[in-house]
């Protein structure tokens, strides 16, 4: 059987280093150029360097999306930049469009990945990128478990599948709202989410939803029951989206999926309400399964919700600890105070609690209250941490 | 610069009576966004009138092909292999496409149509050495990018001109889900019936269409390209005007229209007010800093 890859995003350096610290066997990033994701903290060429030095240190991979489809303006720069990746020694690119895969296979002997904004949903379109010099695809969230049974049967190359995270409620790649309505490029980095806007349906002059605003608005996607079948189905790469999430989901979900993935193939017996209980301290959002059962229907749309509830859950990162005093420094990442019932994430162990008694601040001043974001603060921690160990509220149970 | 355009039985005969050159027919199960698509013998039987009317004829095979759907796509390609005398072109989407017309040697006669994929000269290079018929452009994009394109193109091009584009598709059933939801018994009424969007903020009404390949949101305004006719000759060889959603009188009033303005006649402009030029003019935004959506990747 093959190893399965647990591929999680990165939208900077810290959250890099957090994903492959905290169970990821490969992370894909943005680079400046080529990505969708083109906002200014992507990666530079020397951050793209460093990741894959962290990465290969720990035997682990780093894949680059460039994945726009770009007009005449954006192809300056093109090979100049793909032939850096190459010196880089980035493990893959993720392309979708055809002029960047031609340019990849011509000048380079990057690995390529044929991105889900192709929206792949059958074997005939993997074997068209396999006979063109493909490695894998990542299949579009629209085909079923049952499809994908039939599909691995016949593909060709390695395939990988979304797992978890926001989901575009459009075949991905084929939706120009955000172009029409806001004159903003969906498929050039510039999504503006004009699907989870609140519309009114009208046949004619007659308005069909007259008690809450009519949406199309999905549910996060989460797969915590059907990791196993994908595993055992032979899925190269189960992958979460999220290059924009906060450290704490990326920490959270990375390793929840990691324990999974390793219990499943080492055929410990898995409580899986446990796993689904954890995934959720890291939900903003509502999430169902999306296509894995079939067809979706009302249970896999957001109704007259708010699109995304921010998680207050995540209160600090460790910065460093000393074992002597049992202190640690800690980065401020919500409001908290002393007489909290606080829980370590941690990649070392499961998460434990403790009663946060005191703190100073950053003169050295007792505390009560850390209210500033980012403030620094010392606080007394009974259980040994470490670097990107990271401190939230514990939830009752 | 060819003129063409969507057809099917209903309009065929008017259309033949105009001065095009040539139609595209949906079929069954295998074509979206195409009012009256027919079956296989269907299109042997349009076609021949099609040819005898001096048009050329496509067929539209665009839809987004799931494993399930694998086996039409065969019977489709079996029927054709034996059936293409009269076929001179079949546009796709679905890379599977281009893998079935291989085993039936039919990739010449292929036309790349994946609506918003096509947006560089780098794509048509691609497709060019893929040895395909012609590719259809990206809609949204601007006439210099076209001019671009076309003068570095060695391949015919094609460029839907005129019509109601659609401008997203999920596989979701997403108007049977909201009455699913606020327990409306209207699901069956509002399957494949022309509804309208309006966004709280905005004043546009997008066509919503909910059918058996999903849910389709159209633009609020057709397209209208009377303007750049004269820029866009040099550059594209077919011309396609999409009449969904127009009806048919005011199809074949557009497509009478365009026949004039191709030959060098003037077009009355107050009748097309409610269209747009689209994104001929417009530059989408693609600029760093943007926080930009996610849900991609």
């Amino acid at each position: 059987m093959i190893k399965t890859e647990l591929l999680a995003p990165a939208g900077d350096l810290e959250k890099l280093k957090v994903a492959l610290l905290y169970g990821a066997d490969a992370v894909f990033l943005g680079g400046k150029l080529f990505s969708l994701r083109s906002r200014a903290s992507n990666f530079s060429l020397k951050d793209i360097e460093e990741a894959v030095d962290f990465a290969h240190a720990l035997g682990k991979k780093i894949y680059v999306t460039t994945n726009i489809f770009p007009h005449p303006e954006d192809m300056a720069g093109l090979v100049e930049y793909l032939k850096a990746l190459e010196t880089l020694h980035v493990d893959a690119i993720i392309c979708a469009s055809t002029a960047v895969i031609d340019a990849a296979r011509r000048h380079t002997n990057l690995e390529i990945h044929v991105s889900t904004q192709q929206s792949i949903t059958n074997h005939r379109a993997i074997n068209f990128w396999a006979e063109r010099g493909v490695k894998r695809v990542v299949l579009a969230r629209e085909v079923t478990l049952e499809e994908l049974e039939n599909l691995t049967a016949h593909a060709v190359l390695d395939l990988e599948v979304f797992i978890h995270g926001g989901m575009c409620v459009s075949y991905s790649g084929k939706c120009t709202l955000s172009n029409n309505m806001t004159d903003r490029d969906a498929n050039r980095g510039g999504c503006a989410h004009s699907c989870r806007w609140n519309y009114d349906l009208l046949d004619g002059n007659e308005k069909l939803n007259e008690t809450m605003p009519f949406s199309m608005a999905s549910k996060d996607l989460q797969a915590i029951r059907y990791v196993s079948r994908l595993i055992d189905l032979g899925v190269h790469s189960l992958k979460i989206e999220g290059r924009m999430k906060s450290l704490h989901y990326i920490a959270t979900v990375v390793k929840t999926y990691r324990k999974l993935i390793d219990e499943l193939t080492g055929e410990i017996e898995v409580d899986i309400p446990k796993y689904l209980l954890e995934i959720k301290k890291a939900e903003n959002r509502l999430s169902s399964h999306g296509f894995m059962e079939g067809m979706t229907d009302l249970n896999q749309q957001l109704y007259n919700l708010r699109s995304e509830q921010p998680t207050q859950e995540f209160i600090g990162l460790v910065l460093a600890y000393d074992p002597k005093t049992r202190k640690a420094l800690v980065e401020q990442r919500n409001h908290f105070k002393t007489g909290q019932l606080i829980e370590v994430l941690s990649p070392d162990f499961e998460p434990l609690t403790f009663l946060l008694k005191t703190m100073q601040d950053e003169n050295g001043n007792e505390t009560t209250v850390a209210r500033h974001p980012k403030q620094r603060l010392q606080i007394d921690i009974p259980i040994p941490v470490k670097p990107y160990d990271m401190l939230r509220i514990a939830r009752e149970k | 610069m060819k003129l063409f355009t969507t057809a099917n039985e209903k309009s065929l005969r008017e259309i033949a009576t105009k001065n095009l050159d040539g139609v595209i027919f949906g079929v069954h199960g295998l074509s979206q966004r195409i009012e009256g698509p027919v079956s296989l013998p269907e299109v042997t039987t349009l076609s021949k009138i099609a040819k005898a009317n001096g048009l050329e004829v496509y067929l539209n095979l665009n839809a987004i092909l799931h494993e399930d759907d694998l086996d039409k796509l065969d019977d489709c390609f079996s029927y054709l292999a034996k059936n293409s005398e009269n076929i001179d072109g079949i546009l796709f989407a679905d890379l599977a496409v281009f893998e079935t017309a291989k085993s039936v040697d039919l990739t010449d006669k292929l036309i790349y149509y994946p609506e918003t994929y096509l947006t560089n000269p780098g794509d048509v290079a691609f497709w060019n050495n893929e040895q395909i018929k012609s590719v259809v452009l990206t809609r949204e994009m601007t006439l210099e990018d076209i001019k671009t394109i076309g003068t570095g193109s060695n391949m015919p091009l094609t460029i839907i001109g005129h019509g109601y584009l659609n401008m997203f598709h999920s596989k979701r059933r997403l108007i049977k889900s909201f009455f699913d939801y606020t327990k409306k018994q209207h699901a069956k009424k509002y399957h494949n019936k022309v509804l309208k969007l309006k966004e709280e903020i905005r004043e546009e009404q997008y066509p919503i269409i909910q059918d058996d390949f999903g849910t389709h949101v159209f633009r609020a305004n057709p397209l209208a390209s009377f303007k750049v006719l004269e820029s866009l000759k040099p550059h594209v060889a077919v011309f396609v005007v999409d009449g969904m959603l127009f009806g048919l009188e005011r199809h074949m009033k557009i497509l009478d229209d365009y026949v004039r303005a191709l030959a060098g006649e003037t077009v009355d402009s107050s009748a097309y007010h409610d269209h747009d030029d689209g994104f001929y003019f417009k530059k989408t935004v693609y600029e760093k800093g943007k926080e930009p959506g996610h849900d991609q990747d």
